[in-house]
């Protein structure tokens, strides 16, 4: 009925009016250019201030991590070095005449003598809190008695600024001025067993006894009683005053502006800082000792390794995302992950067939039927874990345009792969270790990730991503209780997206 | 001269050479679309710099699925349509079931000049002209235009019809025109 309707008078209108044109005054184009311009200002004044206060939020909020961060990690080293400190005071309270090192129990301490010269006197005009941060304190375990007459002889020898100065203090207050490093220095004659020791504090770093007949034992980072009063934190509040954003500044070009991408895959590495937290420091008894490196041990010396504070780690992975409304989306994907750190380890593990490898306390709580161990001199080990992680995380678009940035969070199941140990001078064999159940290492892990993503669109299908992170462990990676602890990775990575459409 | 592609390209980046490439390039024929829904010229060049802002806001959501001057020709139409909305509220309410669909002569317009035709259209009523000019000229049905404009399609019907037996009173007068036009029953 409709087209029958349309009679030939419309047809003979519609004609008329086909491709009819009609010049509009030179004012339309003006006035319409005013108005363009006045739009794009709005626009851009909106976008000006929406992206510094954006600036300013993210900067408020690197300060407040950093600060936490700073707050978090110095408080752990206090609590570690207090522990450190107090276990060692109280062990030579405990024996004030066994020395720090000489645990060979054929010394007696009633024959040490102690001889400081040094600011242990407030009289002298050098404060305690002063002490020379170079001065080493050596133990000498020197062969000359036989017949387990052993006259351990303790003589702190320290050059400072008022020779005349000298005063005997007990070895327990040598120890809590010793700033630096220690040296344990063995002298091997070939008399095993038989064995004088002197002790000697000196700051005179120039000091080596590192020839083919002595180990030395360094033991870092022990901190003066000073350092245990700096350690005071104050905690500082940060009051944010910058508003968000109004909804109603965005509401008017919110529907247009929003995002089509629903699903996309990424590609993405990441590098960063590791830390072991807890757990990096282990102490054990080495059970069989062997000779090794070309000079001689006593039975009852103490292995000891000590991880750096912290070491580095990076990741390479694959990932993929789907939105599940306008705001939230879910995130999954697998990745390879490598962390690895430097340790100090003074011992090495000898196999059946006499290869010497790289050695740490981590393994040594666990059942040994085909190594023994052997002190060395103190060498330095990288330690290399390697895992397959999967993560899966929830994640919210902050803003989502062509500037996007949306925080993830969620956990990963981390597959152990395997750990090395290597020789940094290349003397011992590289030692790996998997995964099993004769592994001291669990072979599934979990992490706790928290990250935000930071992406510019690039096309209608790609996009580019700044993404810093953290992955926090939740599980022990080691079996040994005693040993477990939580590390923690900031990292930065990028990640490119294809979308899909 | 730039392509239909380059030329949504540059407005989508915002360059406003592009912008007053397009303008220049479609503004003639949207003058017209303007004219035929306003009462006068002002009115039309306002309703065009009005449809050519939401042109360029809105030229990122174009997909391609029709032609670009389609797309533009519907941005105008409803930006003249939305002037004139208020107006609209003031239509006479009379419902027609029924035209007398006499067929029409055959008639030619071409020995009018298009101010002559626009002069025409305009002096039409608000409602008249508007859902003549959806009827006959854009080719929507009533059902089309009563869901469009809020009103019912029986006085899309008596609308059309009015607007129709006025137009024949105007083309009589100018005494151009050939053959007998069918009137509708109101």
């Amino acid at each position: 009925m409709e087209n029958m309707g349309r009679q030939k008078f419309d047809d003979a209108w519609r004609e008329a009016f086909e491709g009819a044109e009609q010049s509009p005054s030179r004012e339309v184009w003006a006035s319409l250019d005013n108005k363009l311009n006045l739009a794009e200002g709005g626009t851009m004044k909106r976008r000006v201030v929406f992206y510094q206060r954006l600036a300013a939020a993210s900067i408020l909020f690197a300060l407040a991590l950093g600060a936490l961060t700073t707050y978090y990690i110095s408080r752990q080293r206090n609590d570690t070095n207090l522990t450190q400190i107090t276990e060692q005071a109280d062990e030579t309270n405990a024996q004030p005449d066994k020395g720090i090192y000489a645990k060979n129990d054929q010394a007696e301490a009633a024959n040490a003598n102690q001889e400081q010269i040094a600011a242990a006197d407030s009289n002298d005009g050098i404060e305690k809190n002063e002490q020379p941060s170079s001065a080493l304190a050596e133990v000498l375990l020197v062969d000359g008695a036989k017949n387990n007459n052993v006259q351990p002889e303790l003589e702190r020898k320290v050059i400072g600024k008022n020779k005349s100065a000298r005063d005997k203090t007990t070895l327990n207050n040598k120890v809590e001025n010793v700033t630096a490093t220690q040296l344990l220095v063995v002298k091997d004659d070939g008399k095993h067993g038989q064995v004088n020791s002197e002790l000697k504090l000196t700051d005179d770093s120039s000091t080596q006894y590192q020839s083919r007949n002595f180990a030395t034992l360094t033991i870092k980072d022990i901190p003066t009683a000073k350092a245990k009063v700096s350690g005071a934190v104050k905690e500082v509040t940060i009051i944010r005053i910058l508003p968000a954003m109004p909804a109603s500044m965005m509401a008017d070009s919110r529907k247009d502006k929003k995002s089509n991408e629903s699903l996309w895959a990424s590609i993405g590495a990441s590098a960063g800082n590791y830390q072991p937290q807890a757990g990096s420091s282990y102490t054990a008894q080495a059970d069989a000792l062997t000779s090794t490196r070309g000079f001689a041990l006593a039975s009852n010396t103490t292995t000891n390794s000590k991880a750096a504070s912290t070491g580095s780690s990076y990741s390479v992975g694959v990932n993929l995302a789907k939105k599940i409304s306008q705001r939230w989306l879910v995130l999954g994907g697998v990745s390879y992950l490598n962390q690895a750190i430097g340790y100090t380890s003074n011992f090495a593990s000898i196999d059946q067939s006499n290869k010497v490898s790289a050695y740490a306390a981590d393994y040594v709580a666990r059942e040994q039927n085909n190594l023994s161990l052997a002190i060395t001199s103190p060498y330095e080990i990288n330690s290399v874990n390697q895992f397959m992680s999967v993560p899966v995380q929830a994640g919210y678009l902050i803003i989502d345009r062509k500037l996007g940035l949306q925080i993830n969070s969620g956990v990963a199941t981390n597959i152990f792969l395997q750990n090395t140990l290597t020789d940094k001078s290349g003397q011992l064999t590289k030692y790996a270790e998997g995964a099993g159940e004769s592994s001291p290492y669990n072979s599934f892990s979990w992490s706790a990730l928290m990250g935000t993503e930071l992406s510019y669109k690039m096309g209608s299908h790609y996009r580019l991503a700044l993404v810093p992170g953290l992955r926090y462990s939740m599980s022990p990676l080691l079996k040994s209780e005693t040993n477990a602890g939580n590390s923690m990775i900031w990292d930065v990575g990028f990640r490119f997206r294809y979308i899909f459409k | 001269m730039l392509s239909e592609k380059e030329l949504i390209k540059g407005c989508v980046k915002g360059d406003r050479a592009t912008q007053r490439a397009l303008y220049e390039r479609y503004c003639r024929k949207m003058m017209v679309v303007c004219q035929r829904y306003v009462k006068s010229t002002p009115e039309a060049e306002d309703a065009l710099q009005e449809g050519f802002i939401k042109v360029f806001a809105a030229i990122k959501s174009f997909r391609g699925d029709s032609k670009l001057e389609t797309w533009i020709t519907r941005i105008m139409i409803n930006t003249a349509l939305n002037s004139q909305r208020q107006k609209l509220y003031l239509l006479p309410m009379v419902d027609i079931t029924e035209i007398d669909l006499h067929e029409d002569a055959d008639i030619s317009l071409a020995a009018f000049n298009l101010s002559e035709l626009v002069a025409m259209i305009q002096s039409l009523p608000d409602g008249c002209r508007i859902v003549f000019n959806l009827f006959a000229v854009e080719g929507y049905n009533h059902k089309e235009i009563g869901e469009m404009l809020g009103i019912s399609e029986g006085t899309s019907k008596s609308q059309y019809s009015r607007a129709k037996s006025l137009l024949k009173v105007k083309l009589n007068l100018h005494n151009k025109v050939y053959g007998k036009y069918g009137a509708a029953k109101v």
